[in-house]
């Protein structure tokens, strides 16, 4: 745990008072919510059955899923709250930095209230007995694991494949001494929940189910388990601008799949307004990054050194068990196996030279410090590094924009940094599973060898790779701005904290934000959850 | 087992051809148990994955336990064998798996560990380059939990554990006793084996390791040995556990009239110094002046503990807990066990509800 920052003893003092008014049910956003609802009228149901799946206290989601399920009763919608209730050994609420034990009290309290002040009524999953014991998993090895299935074959196994690496902090759970200790933990919880989960289900029987991410613990049970039954599921997720929602129906949003809209606008040409709105927000996300954590609030610029060196090329690292890169990582096992596939041929080519930056959020995601630093792995797997090859640490202040400029060349295998080259116009190397792949503006890579030759292609001439600046620009929009959807209506002030900006329940009714009206269509009528078109 | 997937044991250990051009010694595994159903799976996964061919057998020698351990062991057949101890301590075990192995290198280990692929190849390669008697690794705690973070922490740091190399030295070195450990039977046989009578439980690692020494044994931590162990994670079991680690010191004592090193005097020191000086203090009915050394150590603990939580997911709090069950347990421990000592009374060989 690092020791508080005098920096951010606002913050810290803030947190504590809302921890303590939560406790009473008495945060800002639950009062803010019960004044919202206490000038609703009510209407009777008559619409469809949708039921939000809201587990955990993460303040900023809990307030979103309310002010929708709020908006779709407006519209006619019955709509109910499933909350977890507590009890699990351990969920992704935490990381293992953090737990066990859970804090399943705090967060059922604050769940519950926030749900209640929004006159709901929330169903808990669990917590009204412990979950059985599974003491046969005691026998199950730690490669088996990920095989695991449930008495009603559900594959518990590879539904908790991605939360068990992102709680923790680490992809490769194989070798983590903490690994098969915590894939049995999380296994025991997730047969209780896909028990319970299974009987809310059939007893409720929704039209819809709304969640969040859909590679989570909670989440990818139930979207396994309700789409086995035919229901319609939505799942959604921050937009990379700041608030702003990504909705996507069947699929995790996390994974950023825009490849419909982009058939549809791929051929279209951005107006003069939409260049400016693109280049305002690529000078934002420069400056700040990334919609949550700042990443470049003290950077430097770079100094790459003199000319001796021939191409520069630039590689970008993911965090490892970011759920946008686990299962994507395409040409390759691992990220790991991604990078000494870079440094060896970079070691025949000592005239040119290798940039791989960490990334950033590695080290700067507070409460969320990884346990499989790429940096460490490098020092571990080479114990001298070629020449040619410079690392530049997570917590190094480099901006990666100056990198991105200075290199002739970028290596990617999911990060957006892939996109953002491209849209410098220069050429990328993608190797792995990105929502950008194969739009036509990187050189997409599907093994090892065809790797190699990228490289060694991109080294006699970087311009023998492909690029299209257009392209790239028209895809940039279509996804930042067309695939997600403006929903300013709560914001987060400070990380873990929600504020609810609706005033009147009159913002919410049909007709009167047209963002909003946009989701609640996506959701009760199959509408396609675009951002800008119907604006 | 509806519904789970069949699980084999991992590689093909049995099945590797050895080159026995190759000079290197084959080896006997031995792994005393008792009642170990949570973590043996998983132990035996990362011994039969280990990279070293020549591992000849893994004995799994059994206390009698009665939840399952057995029968998850007796799957593992034939590269791992089931042999009954009768006289339920580690001790015994050790005693056992030395009359049962068929290899003179014995490797050591123990069932709340996690040993790197490596493991014993480094163990065998560093006996053999650095010419000592027995060589162990570093004890690398992980905790699963808040508290068994902090205890990792803890007992990981100088101040929690003394200066115990094997708790935290990243040089190899030749030292007092290390965690665990490969050797020749022969040395061990030479100074009588382990004791199974005279020390209390858990004792007979560093009570045997100082019999080594005395005959003039060479003991190696090379902290390229890698295994990871899982300490108590609540903080009654932490105290149990040190509370019967000063119990064993006082044993040790009590066996050789002599500390195989000072370490122990530190918190039973601790322990009877403000034993004495909140007597005197309460006598003198000055309940201020009583309270003078805990406050101290609050304040001492609480700095370390600051520093224990730069550690990510340690929190100082916590670390605090677990230093002050550590060095008191463990005080106390010692006294308790030099008064048993002095009544005559004798120690306990065994535990008494599991370990």
């Amino acid at each position: 745990m690092p020791l508080p920052q005098a920096a951010r003893f606002g913050e810290y003092a803030l947190k504590g008072l809302n921890a303590g008014l939560r406790e009473i049910g008495q945060a800002p956003e639950q009062r803010q919510a019960r004044r919202l609802t206490r000038k609703i009228k009510r209407r009777d149901p008559s619409g469809p059955r949708v039921l939000f799946l809201t587990p955990r206290s993460w303040a900023y989601h809990v307030q979103v899923e309310m002010l929708l399920a709020t908006a779709l009763r407006l519209r006619g919608a019955e709509v109910e709250v499933v909350t977890c209730g507590g009890g699990l050994e351990v969920c992704d609420r935490a990381n293992s930095w953090e737990a066990p034990p859970m804090p399943c009290r705090s967060c059922r309290t604050y769940v519950d209230r926030s749900v209640e002040a929004f006159g709901l009524d929330p169903d808990p999953l669990l917590g009204r007995e412990p979950p059985p014991a599974w003491p046969e998993l005691d026998e199950i090895g730690a490669l088996d694991l990920h095989r695991v299935v449930d008495d009603a074959g559900t594959p518990l196994g590879e539904l908790v494949d991605i939360p068990t690496r992102w709680f923790l902090l680490s992809a490769s759970r194989d070798s983590d001494p903490l690994g098969p200790l915590t894939t049995r933990r999380f296994l025991r919880s997730a047969r209780a929940t896909a028990e319970a989960m299974r009987s809310t289900l059939d007893r409720k029987r929704p039209d819809k189910l709304v969640l969040l991410n859909g590679l989570f613990f909670f989440e990818s049970i139930a979207r396994r388990l309700a789409t086995e039954r035919g229901i319609d599921v939505i799942t959604y997720e921050r937009g990379f601008r700041p608030e702003t929602l990504v909705f996507r129906r069947g699929l995790p949003a996390s994974h950023y799949e825009i490849s419909p809209y982009w058939q549809r606008w791929k051929d279209e040409p951005l107006t003069v307004e939409q260049q400016a709105e693109l280049d305002a927000y690529l000078l934002h996300r420069r400056r700040k990054g990334h919609p949550i954590f700042d990443f470049w609030k003290d950077a430097v610029s770079a100094d790459l050194g003199g000319s001796e060196h021939g191409r520069t090329v630039c590689l970008f690292t993911n965090v490892t068990w970011d759920s946008a890169v686990l299962g994507r990582e395409g040409a390759f096992g691992s990220i790991q196996q991604w990078l000494d596939a870079a440094i060896d041929h970079m070691k025949g080519h000592p005239e040119d030279r290798l940039i791989v930056r960490v990334h950033p959020a590695e080290a700067k995601m507070s409460g969320k410090i990884t346990r499989e630093s790429l940096g460490t792995y490098l020092q571990h797997a080479w114990a001298s590094l070629p020449s040619n090859v410079t690392v530049i640490a997570a917590d190094d202040l480099t901006s990666s924009y100056d990198l991105m400029e200075a290199a002739d060349v970028g290596l990617v295998l999911t990060s957006t940094v892939g996109l953002e080259m491209a849209l410098l116009d220069k050429p990328v190397v993608v190797a792995g599973e990105t929502h950008y792949r194969g739009k036509g503006f990187t050189t997409d890579v599907d093994n090892p060898g065809d790797f190699g030759r990228a490289i060694e292609a991109a080294l006699a001439d970087p311009a023998a790779l492909d690029r299209d600046v257009e392209a790239a620009r028209r895809y940039a929009y279509t996804f930042f701005f067309r695939a997600s959807i403006p929903f300013p209506l709560v914001s987060e002030p400070v990380p873990g904290l929600a504020t609810l900006r609706v005033k009147d329940p009159a913002a919410l009714a049909e007709g009167v934000d047209p963002w909003l009206d946009v989701i609640c269509d996506g959701i009760l009528n199959g509408g396609d959850f675009l951002g800008v078109a119907t604006c | 087992m509806p519904g789970l997937v069949r699980s084999e044991f991992p590689v093909p250990m049995g099945e590797a051809v050895p080159d026995r051009s190759d000079p290197a010694p084959e080896v006997s595994v031995v792994l005393p148990t008792l009642d170990e159903r949570s973590t043996i799976r998983d132990c035996l996964d990362s011994l039969l994955a280990q990279d070293y061919p020549y591992i000849r057998e893994i004995l799994v020698v059994d206390g009698g336990s009665t939840d399952g351990t057995r029968q998850i062991v007796a799957s593992a057949a034939p590269r791992v064998r089931l042999v009954d101890n009768p006289r339920v301590t580690a001790a015994a075990a050790m005693n056992v798996g030395l009359s049962e192995a068929t290899c003179d290198l014995i490797v050591r280990a123990d069932a709340h560990t996690l040993y790197a692929e490596d493991y014993i190849s480094r163990s065998v390669d560093a006996l053999a380059a650095s010419g000592a008697d027995w060589v162990g690794g570093r004890m690398r705690p992980v905790g699963g939990t808040a508290f068994g973070r902090a205890v990792a922490a803890a007992t990981s740091s100088p101040f929690g554990v003394g200066p115990g190399r094997f708790h935290y030295s990243d040089t190899a070195r030749d030292t007092d006793t290390v965690y665990l450990g490969t050797f020749d039977r022969s040395i061990v046989e030479e100074v009588g084996g382990y004791d199974e009578g005279r020390i209390q439980w858990a004792a007979e690692d560093q009570e045997l390791n100082f019999r080594l020494r005395r005959s003039g044994r060479r003991i190696r931590l090379d902290p390229e040995v890698r295994s990871w162990y899982f300490p108590r994670q609540t903080p009654r079991a932490l105290w149990s556990q040190y509370f019967n680690y000063g119990v064993c010191k006082a044993s040790t004592l009590a066996k050789h009239r002599t500390l195989p090193y000072w370490r122990p005097l530190a918190p039973a020191s601790m322990v009877a110094a403000t034993g004495v000086w909140v007597f005197c203090s309460i006598r003198r009915r000055n309940l201020l002046v009583a309270m003078v050394p805990g406050i101290a150590y609050v304040a001492g603990a609480g700095a370390v503990a600051l520093r224990l939580g730069r550690n990510p997911g340690v929190a100082p709090h916590r670390a605090v807990g677990a230093l002050a069950i550590c060095h008191w347990a463990y005080g106390l421990g010692f006294w308790y066990g030099v008064g048993r000592a002095a009544a005559g009374l004798p120690f306990d060989t065994a535990p008494r509800r599991g370990r």
